[in-house]
């Protein structure tokens, strides 16, 4: 009776349903597959419009940044020519009532009315006062003179000294000149000097003044800096001042050349960082040769050469300006630093460039790395650094070997989930093979894997056989059933060895790529220890160009041809 | 004063422990080694080798009688240089307070500060390392001395 059951059944639908069956289950595993590929996918374009768009809020910030400070600039500059604007027609007074003198040109009624009207137009103001003073000596008033200047010296009583010591070198008063520039002397601190120190040692290393006051400037200069220079503590916060203006020149700088280094090492950061702190030799030798080089240009005549310094100490040491002043350099270095207000905050504390006092040794580094801001001339610069070339040479070093501490003896290699590690990129061929074992590892998973969903099946089918060799007789059923799980069974298998053939061929090409990127990354190193090494033995320019600066070639006189005494 | 001090500068900072404030030894610190006692140093590299063990303690005893920078020698923990005795080894070691000499092999790690050292002392740069408890003195060929804070 069972025999002829299953004779006469019909089985192709069945057959045919478990077919489509089977292709209904490929095909939910294969958009399973693709739904999880564009889930990646999705995932990656949402991590990099993250990214964007956090670079475009950063952009947006620091466009935003330049903007407001250029906006702020306007503000204080128009602020400063508002409230300090009609101090330049006292300034302008000053050096044409000396050069009218000069010429004998002008009526002295002129040059007293004058003097008398920017007495009342500039109240409190010191140099109004000393304009009423220097225009009451040229009408030879004695007693007006010695009013006017007592009223300036209790106005401002360093910048008077300073005005009359320059204004008697210039009508060749020597004697006269050499007690103002005395008195001002005696009110200095070498640790808390005022900005316009910068004209006497501008006027010192221009040649500016006499034989006898060059002398005592000179004693001057080397009493401060001996003194500093026996104080360990100030000796310290030199070195720290140096270092700090040797950090300032550390370049932001990015380095295309490394692709892969920079992409598969997990240390690219470090190993950037270490460079860019290479790249400052460079820079440190293009500054201190430019000033070495820089040929000093005498005026022609010493009323020129002390007009023009004269000019400087009235117009530039104002310190009724510096909070105005301060908050223009604040805004001028966000401008500089394109928009980075944050590192432009931390460059205008380390400056220290607009104090009201600051020390003979903060000077002489403000001399040589802020000329600008300190308004020294090239020869206080090149004095500077004669006079700091130690300090200078100390803190360089220690700079340089802070820097080669830092350098990493060994690198990580990151590839996907493979790590691998390199002390100086020669062990390419042991890394392959790691790399190799780690992607064999994967593949052997990934086909045992398959292997396991194939054993479950094969598990099940070989069960269901069992139960039809037990029953096999008794229904016709049980024979269909040993047909399909066969069916089953030859299909999966099939598949499986696909698959197999698959997983291997994927993980041969993931490895000859791979292996192309560890070649790539490790020859980058090779490439960026050179680098590195060339770069980081420049350092020993920095001395060469230092150490035959004397202190005597800065200090000659250009008017007249008595050296000057300070030597270190 | 108004001078701009900063606290806690790396110069005057001073370690707990006993250890003496940087600032008060770092000029005699930079003061430059004289060429004898680099030579003295340079003798390490063939100590394991070729030295008894009483040559060896000799050279020890003189590199302390000779230290340039008296004052700080109890600061002194030890020196590191790089070691030229074959192609696996990296840097040797003259271990201070320990007055051991080694010789180590580039995955060796180097015991207490002295690992600190290292990849100054493998540079070509230096002639060796001093370590103190505070700070690293990188002792130039020309025998000039670069320091840097141990927490650098």
């Amino acid at each position: 009776m069972s025999e002829r059951v299953i004779k006469y059944a019909d089985l192709s639908v069945i057959e045919k349903n478990l077919h489509n069956l089977n292709n209904s289950l490929d095909y939910v595993a294969g958009q399973v597959n693709t739904v999880e590929h564009q889930v990646s996918v999705t995932q990656n374009e949402l991590d990099k419009l993250i990214q964007e768009f956090r670079q475009f809020v950063q952009r947006d910030l620091l466009e935003k940044n330049i903007q407001l400070s250029e906006t702020r600039l306007v503000k204080i500059r128009q602020e400063l020519d508002t409230e300090y604007g009609h101090y330049a027609e006292t300034r302008r007074a000053v050096i044409g009532i000396l050069q009218a003198v000069d010429k004998n040109i002008v009526k002295k009624e002129t040059i007293n009315n004058t003097s008398e009207e920017q007495m009342l137009l500039a109240p409190r103001y010191w140099l109004a006062p000393c304009l009423v003073a220097l225009s009451a000596w040229v009408n030879d008033r004695k007693d007006l003179a010695n009013r006017a200047l007592s009223e300036a010296l209790k106005r401002n009583e360093q910048k008077t000294t300073l005005f009359f010591a320059l204004v008697s070198r210039r009508i060749g008063r020597y004697e006269t000149s050499t007690e103002w520039l005395n008195r001002y002397l005696g009110l200095q601190n070498p640790y808390e000097l005022e900005r316009s120190i910068v004209i006497l040692i501008d006027g010192f290393a221009n040649g500016i003044f006499g034989s006898e006051a060059r002398r005592k400037s000179g004693e001057a200069i080397n009493e401060w800096v001996g003194e500093l220079s026996s104080n360990p503590t100030f000796v310290g916060e030199q070195m720290e001042q140096w270092t700090i203006a040797i950090e300032s020149k550390i370049p932001n700088s990015t380095y295309t050349e490394f692709p892969l280094l920079s992409q598969y090492s997990p240390h690219w950061p470090e190993l950037q960082n270490s460079l860019q702190h290479t790249e400052v030799h460079d820079k440190m030798e293009t500054l201190f040769k430019g000033i070495l080089e820089t040929p000093v240009m005498a005026e022609k005549t010493i009323a020129i050469a002390v007009d023009a310094i004269l000019d400087r100490l009235v117009s530039e040491f104002d310190e009724e300006e510096l909070p105005l002043r301060k908050k223009e350099r604040m805004e001028t270095l966000v401008l500089e630093y394109d928009g980075d207000r944050h590192y432009a905050e931390r460059m205008f504390e380390n400056e220290k460039t607009l104090e009201e006092r600051v020390s003979f040794t903060q000077l002489l580094t403000n001399f040589v790395m802020h000329p600008d801001i300190s308004k020294s001339s090239i020869a206080t610069q090149k004095l500077g650094l004669a006079l700091s070339k130690q300090w200078i040479i100390d803190a360089h070093n220690d700079f340089t070997t802070k820097y080669r501490s830092k350098k990493l003896s060994n690198i990580d290699i990151q590839i996907d989930d493979w790590q691998g590690n390199t002390r100086d990129g020669s062990n390419e061929e042991e890394l392959a093979k790691a790399l190799q074992s780690h992607l064999l590892n994967k593949q052997e998973n990934d086909i045992e894997i398959v292997k396991k969903g194939f054993n479950k099946i094969a598990l099940g089918a070989g069960m269901a056989a069992g139960l039809v060799l037990a029953i096999i007789f008794s229904t016709p059923f049980w024979l269909l059933m040993t047909a399909v799980f066969g069916y089953l069974f030859y299909s999966k298998k099939k598949k499986l060895a696909t698959q197999i053939q698959n997983i291997i061929a994927h993980y041969e090409q993931l490895f000859n790529q791979h292996k192309d990127i560890l070649r790539g990354t490790l020859a980058e190193y090779v490439e960026w220890e050179a680098s590195f090494q060339r770069e980081t033995e420049k350092a020993g320019k920095i001395e060469d160009i230092l150490k035959p600066v004397t202190v005597e070639q800065y200090s000659f006189s250009s008017y007249d041809s008595t050296r000057s005494i300070i030597a270190r | 004063m108004l001078i701009n001090r900063r606290k806690n500068s790396l110069l005057t900072k001073v370690n707990e422990n006993t250890r003496a404030p940087i600032s008060t030894s770092v000029s005699t610190l930079r003061e430059k080694r004289s060429k004898s006692y680099l030579e003295l140093v340079q003798k390490i590299d063939v100590g394991q080798g070729s030295l008894s063990k009483k040559e060896l303690d000799q050279l020890i005893q003189d590199l302390k009688q000779q230290f340039p920078v008296m004052e700080s020698l109890h600061l002194l923990e030890g020196i590191v240089a790089k070691c030229y005795l074959g192609d696996d080894f990296e840097v040797h070691t003259l271990d201070l307070k320990l007055d051991i000499m080694r010789h180590y092999k580039f995955h060796e790690i180097l015991p207490h500060n002295l690992e600190k050292a290292r990849t100054l002392a493998a540079s070509p740069f230096y002639a060796y390392i001093e370590i103190y408890s505070n700070c690293l003195c990188a002792v130039h060929t020309d025998g000039s001395v670069s320091i840097i804070g141990s927490d650098s």
